[in-house]
């Protein structure tokens, strides 16, 4: 049987997965070895196995101060699809989709800092005013952080003598935004996560001679997503949920059939390698799982990258044993692109907490499995 | 007539957590008030937003617009708004040096 010890002799891929606020995009892996598979662990896509092809397809967009995403994903080729009965560790599904729905207290900050400014001030129409007489174009803004607003404020406070001086007066020092909001370090998103995959297979009964049957395997999750950040040095993830499965014990076999021949001197055989031998059925599941994940960066005022750290845990089941993950996370986030996008190494510990029911482990197993990251989602 | 605008809003970096957040609404009834059926939608890429929307009328003149955001302190801001009316041309510019994590402003169309 394939296990996931096996696995840990390969070095895993994790390709950026999207995020809640990108624009439609659709895109599918041609590279054969960029074998991909979902980890149920912060969105990250992760390679765990080389017959894992996948393609998928994602859209998001902001609506007020609720994100929502969806994800559509599939396997491209029958070795995937059969990768998703065989491997362990169940991180690879059958066709899949996803959608995300969320608040998120960062866009709602941006609404009501936009909010609590109330109307442009005098300055402010003095300014502009000042802008269009001159010819100015294009506009420049009254935001408190542009260089050309605040030299006007200064220089029309301190010298001039009409209606544009004492309201530039009183502009100058003032916060448009109250501090003790504008400051504030903390922000919180809290949204619904619904997965389910699905998959329908051939698979021979537990005699390699015998008619093949049908094997289903599916799972559909529903969960809480909650994140804290406190700027800018870290984020708690959370994710509580339940998961409804049923996933068959199967095995990947070559499977030969004999061809007919003429000569006792000349043999030959017609072979399948992706073959599957149905170990056991199991019955649909509900089980609850739970992840977390600290992470903590160095921000720097100059560098092109932040350095950080990733440290979590999840506790779920698969195959009728409960497990438990951990995995830590060494990387770099470039400052140029979006705050998900990650590179780094990292290493997961998988701890089987019962013994599996088909006694292919026992309680306590351990599963080292190194990975580099190339990208992530949060 | 319809004056049709196009934002695009970008951070040069970001700095950490959270990630940064823009949102941009135009004040077509003159209330100065950001109403949702007033608001931009903004298609996020990277460190950029981009977003259009309509105008009635002959021009974007003195029209007002307001912006706020959650970025990272010391990231800077660029602010560009085109008009497509004569011509493609820009009727608001700015750049800004972020001093709070929460922030907002006013800004007004040229012709």
């Amino acid at each position: 049987m394939k296990t996931p010890s096996r696995f840990g002799m390969l070095p895993a891929l994790a390709l950026f997965a999207g995020v809640s606020a990108v624009e439609s995009s659709a895109f599918a892996d041609g590279d054969a070895s960029s074998a991909l598979s979902v980890l149920p662990w912060n969105g990250v896509f992760l390679k765990v196995s080389d017959g894992d092809q996948r393609g998928t397809v994602e859209f998001g967009r902001n609506v007020s101060a609720f994100r929502y995403h969806l994800a559509v994903s599939a396997p491209l080729n029958s070795s995937s699809r059969v990768a998703a009965f065989t491997d362990e560790n169940r991180l690879t599904a059958g066709a899949s989709a996803s959608l995300s729905i969320s608040f998120s207290s960062i866009l709602n900050d941006a609404g009501a800092a936009a909010r609590v400014i109330g109307k442009p001030t005098d300055a402010c129409r003095a300014f502009l005013a000042a802008m269009s007489a001159a010819g100015k174009v294009p506009l420049p803004t009254c935001s408190e952080d542009s260089a050309v607003y605040s030299a006007w404020l200064v220089e029309h406070a301190n010298t001039a003598t009409d209606a544009a001086q004492s309201a530039a007066a009183r502009e100058l020092g003032k916060r448009p935004v109250p501090t003790a909001f504008a400051d504030r370090r903390f922000f919180w998103e809290l949204g619904l996560d619904l997965l389910g995959s699905y998959d329908r297979l051939s698979v021979l009964p537990a005699d390699a001679a015998a008619p093949e049957e049908d094997a289903t395997k599916w799972n559909f999750r529903a969960g809480l997503a909650a994140r804290a950040y406190w700027a800018p040095w870290f984020a708690l993830t959370l994710k509580p949920g339940i998961e409804w499965s049923r996933s068959p014990s199967t095995v990947k076999f070559t499977r030969c059939e004999g061809v007919p021949s003429s000569s006792d001197n000349v043999t030959g055989q017609s072979c399948s390698d992706d073959a599957l031998l149905l170990l056991a059925s199991h019955k649909t599941v509900a089980k609850p799982y739970f992840q977390w994940a600290l992470t903590g960066v160095l921000p720097s005022q100059t560098a092109k990258v932040t350095p950080g750290a990733e440290l979590g845990m999840r506790w779920y089941t698969v195959g009728g044993a409960a497990r438990q993950s951990v995995t830590l996370t060494a990387f770099l986030a470039p400052t140029i692109e979006p705050v998900v996008t990650r590179f780094g190494v990292g290493v997961e510990m998988i701890t089987a907490l019962a013994d599996d029911p088909n006694g292919s482990f026992k309680s306590g197993k351990k599963w080292w499995t190194p990975f580099l990251i190339v990208g992530g989602t949060l | 007539m319809t004056v049709q605008l196009s934002f695009k809003f970008s951070f040069d970096r970001h700095d950490g957590f959270p990630p940064p957040a823009v949102r941009i609404w135009v004040d077509t009834d003159n209330n100065f008030q950001p109403e949702p059926n007033e608001e931009v939608t903004l298609t996020q890429n990277g460190l950029e937003w981009t977003g259009t929307c309509s105008l009635q009328g002959a021009s974007s003149a003195s029209v007002w617009y307001l912006v706020g955001y959650v970025a990272s302190l010391g990231s800077k801001w660029s602010l560009e708004v085109r008009s497509n009316t004569p011509q493609d041309h820009a009727v608001a510019a700015d750049t800004g040096s972020v001093k709070h994590l929460r922030s907002a402003f006013w800004g007004m169309l040229s012709p």
